[in-house]
């Protein structure tokens, strides 16, 4: 076979083509690199970003962790000690995970280190965050349950301010000054019944109800006659955290009874009205002025101007010679006039003055509060007399006319678990005198009736009933008044009044679940919004590492 | 060859040699603006993720004017972001260290956001002037570069909200 030659132009296209390809090619593949690279970097910076969420899930959960255990130990539900830490890994799905720590200490620390698969390799892109914490407590909020909360019958919620003057008296609910922010909350379900007139708002959960809650809005909803919920008044996203009630440090001393005289102290207010001002005196004083006449020239003499009233007078006798003398002002006068006609006419003399009527001047006085004090005292026995101390019992059972007397800051720990452990009935009471508080640690049950707890302080937080986890039953009912906050998250609240009776609390109540029926009126003091209930905590700084 | 043969080449030749220029032209006008949006949005990420970073634990704003934020970092740090429409930069001013965040930047703009006020809400955020309320933090800024005397964004605008975790 015979090749013929190429002439040499075709070597030269060849050459040509192939070092176009060449450069054509190489332009592409650099394309390419540069395509994957800003790839790369924008899917690495996605990790990177990504890593605060998954640490932040590790906070969220250490917070869960530490609000679920409360006090107790931190080494448990998965959570593991090292040294002077507890740990938990996590994995979250192939591409992240996270590694949380807490500190045993108090205030915890926590540093949580979140995990990202980076890309187009094995290795992990970590970010860390340390946020230190701090406790806070959450308030008491009207009635929360962490289940279910019926509201049957006539089922009355509001509020009042037992700081504020204008929404109390004396610091006490008064219904004539109320506000509506009373408040109905459950956690994890649902609020029915139908029978709630709540002047305020409710709320639960995601996964809960409040559409037969009742009537809920403010005063102007109800007043307007309207049902059902207000707009603005129901929100879904309740979400708070109840630790467990732990027993309260020992030791205890055992309650004893005794017969105790009480002075009583009555006030009584009334107004002072003075023309010297009062000395020493530490209230409001009002100075009044006005004008006062007096028939005769006052003594001692005012301050101001003292204006003589006159009016003319005529008399046949001169006024120094009357009998009594007349006052005048002036000189008198002395006019003669001839009376009667012919061998009959006389002459008469009369004495012309101005006569003094009175005498008007500017008179000061002044007007104080001044308050009386009526002692008187009283001589009673009573069952328990509780000062400021810790008391324990195994079970407290008051009943016909059986009486407590708290008189100190005292704390009352009833240790049996088993069925009602705290009974009052019949005519039984509980009183907190002024100045005194009464905290009561319950492990069993409890029926507060009787004539309840007369909170003399009229300060809800200074009766004080903490429901341990194996207080499964609270119930308020008979004649009971009751002025204090309840916490007993395991606990089902029952309360109501029987019949026509109106049964009122007032006060704060954080329960496991609960149902109120009958006539049952809950006054909420807003007061405790800033004070007690869950204590928890939150975060009170954040940092990445 | 004859003198047509050389006018016919010679027209192909030409046709040929203008539409491979052409495509020359425009390709490393193509690579060359790519090349700058991959950088240019490199740039931008970099400086979002570094301010993300600082204003993300930043203890609160204290300051906020057309061209300046202000923050109290860490304590006792301020935490500037200062942007200059003459030298076309943002720069972060960290203590005593200055690192310019950006070259070539057209806008900058700032928008501050209170909390959500609405319980059973999410992403709703009130705009506020309130340094003291300022929770969230949107900023935005638009660079640009030039080819051979035309502007080529890197993208319309590169935006960010972001949380400030203390307040």
């Amino acid at each position: 076979m015979r090749i013929a030659p190429r002439p040499p132009q075709d070597g030269s296209i060849l050459l040509l083509t192939l070092l176009t390809s060449v450069i054509i090619g190489i332009t592409l593949a650099a394309y390419l690199e540069m395509v994957n690279a800003q790839a790369r970097t924008v899917y690495r910076s996605q990790t990177w970003n990504a890593g605060i969420p998954a640490a932040e899930a590790g906070i969220e959960e250490a917070l869960a962790h530490l609000n679920t255990v409360g006090d107790g130990t931190r080494a448990t539900n998965g959570w593991s000690l090292s040294g002077t830490n507890v740990t938990l890994s996590r994995t979250l799905d192939t591409q992240s995970r996270y590694e949380v720590t807490i500190s045993t200490s108090s205030p915890p620390v926590v540093v949580a280190t979140g995990y990202m698969k980076a890309p187009l390799s094995t290795n992990e892109i970590a970010r860390t965050v340390r946020v230190t914490t701090t406790k806070t407590g959450t308030g008491f909020r009207g009635i929360v349950a962490k289940g279910g909360i019926e509201l049957v019958g006539n089922i009355s919620m509001n509020s009042f301010d037992s700081t504020d003057p204008a929404y109390s008296t004396n610091g006490r609910y008064d219904s004539s000054k109320t506000k509506d922010n009373g408040f109905v909350g459950s956690i994890e379900s649902s609020i029915t019944g139908g029978g709630g007139i709540v002047y305020g708002s409710v709320g639960t959960g995601p996964r809960g109800s409040a559409s037969s809650a009742g009537t809920v809005g403010d005063a102007s909803w109800h007043a307007g006659g309207n049902s059902g919920i207000q707009s603005g008044h129901y929100s879904n996203d309740l979400n708070l955290s109840f630790p467990d009630v732990s027993a309260p440090a020992g030791p205890y001393l055992t309650p004893t009874g005794g017969t105790v005289t009480i002075t009583n102290f009555d006030y009584t207010t009334s107004a002072i009205t003075t023309n010297v001002y009062p000395s020493g005196f530490t209230n409001t004083v009002t100075t009044n002025y006005g004008l006062y006449t007096s028939s005769t020239y006052p003594s001692p003499a005012p301050a101001g101007t003292v204006t003589t009233n006159t009016t003319p007078d005529s008399s046949t006798t001169h006024p120094d010679a009357a009998s009594p003398a007349v006052p005048y002002l002036g000189a008198v006068t002395t006019r003669t006039a001839t009376e009667g006609m012919g061998s009959m006419a006389t002459t008469v003399t009369y004495y012309d003055y101005n006569k003094i009527t009175g005498y008007t001047y500017e008179t000061v006085t002044y007007t104080y509060n001044a308050t009386s004090t009526n002692t008187t005292t009283t001589t009673e026995t009573y069952a328990y007399v509780l000062d400021t101390d810790s008391y324990s019992l195994s079970s407290l059972s008051l009943s016909g006319q059986s009486k407590m007397l708290v008189r100190g800051n005292a704390i009352l720990y009833i240790t049996g678990t088993s069925g009602e452990v705290f009974s009052m009935t019949g005519q039984s009471e509980i009183i907190i005198l002024p100045g005194a508080s009464l905290t009561v640690y319950c492990g069993g049950d409890a029926k507060l009736a009787g004539n309840g707890v007369q909170n003399g302080t009229g300060n809800a937080l200074n009766y004080q009933f903490k429901g341990l986890p194996t207080c499964t039953s609270i119930q308020l009912g008979g004649n009971a008044s009751f002025t204090g906050v309840i916490y007993a998250p395991s606990a089902y609240l029952q309360a109501g009044g029987g019949g026509n009776d109106q049964y009122d609390c007032v006060g704060a109540a954080i329960v496991g679940s609960a149902k109120f029926n009958g006539h049952f009126s809950f006054h909420y003091d807003e007061m405790l919004g800033n004070q007690g209930g869950a204590t928890q905590w939150n975060i009170a700084s954040w940092n990445e590492m | 060859m004859t003198l047509m043969e050389v006018l016919v080449s010679t027209g192909i030749g030409g046709v040929v040699l203008a539409a491979v220029a052409g495509l020359s032209f425009y390709t490393a006008r193509s690579f060359c603006a790519l090349a700058n949006y991959e950088e240019l949005d490199r740039l931008s990420r970099n400086a979002l993720d570094q301010m993300t970073y600082k204003i993300r634990q930043a203890d609160g704003m204290t300051s906020y004017t057309n061209n300046t934020i202000a923050f109290s970092l860490w304590g006792t740090n301020t935490l500037q972001y200062v942007y200059s429409p003459d030298a076309r930069t943002l720069t972060e001013i960290l203590g005593a260290t200055r690192t310019v965040l950006l070259e070539e930047c057209d806008s900058f703009t700032v928008d501050i956001f209170a909390r959500n006020p609405v319980s059973g809400s999410f992403d709703q955020f009130p705009v506020t002037n309130d340094l003291a309320t300022a929770k969230l933090i949107r900023v935005s800024w638009t660079c640009s570069r030039t080819i051979l005397n035309q502007k080529v964004n890197t993208e319309s605008v590169q935006s960010a909200k972001i949380v400030i975790r203390k307040q």
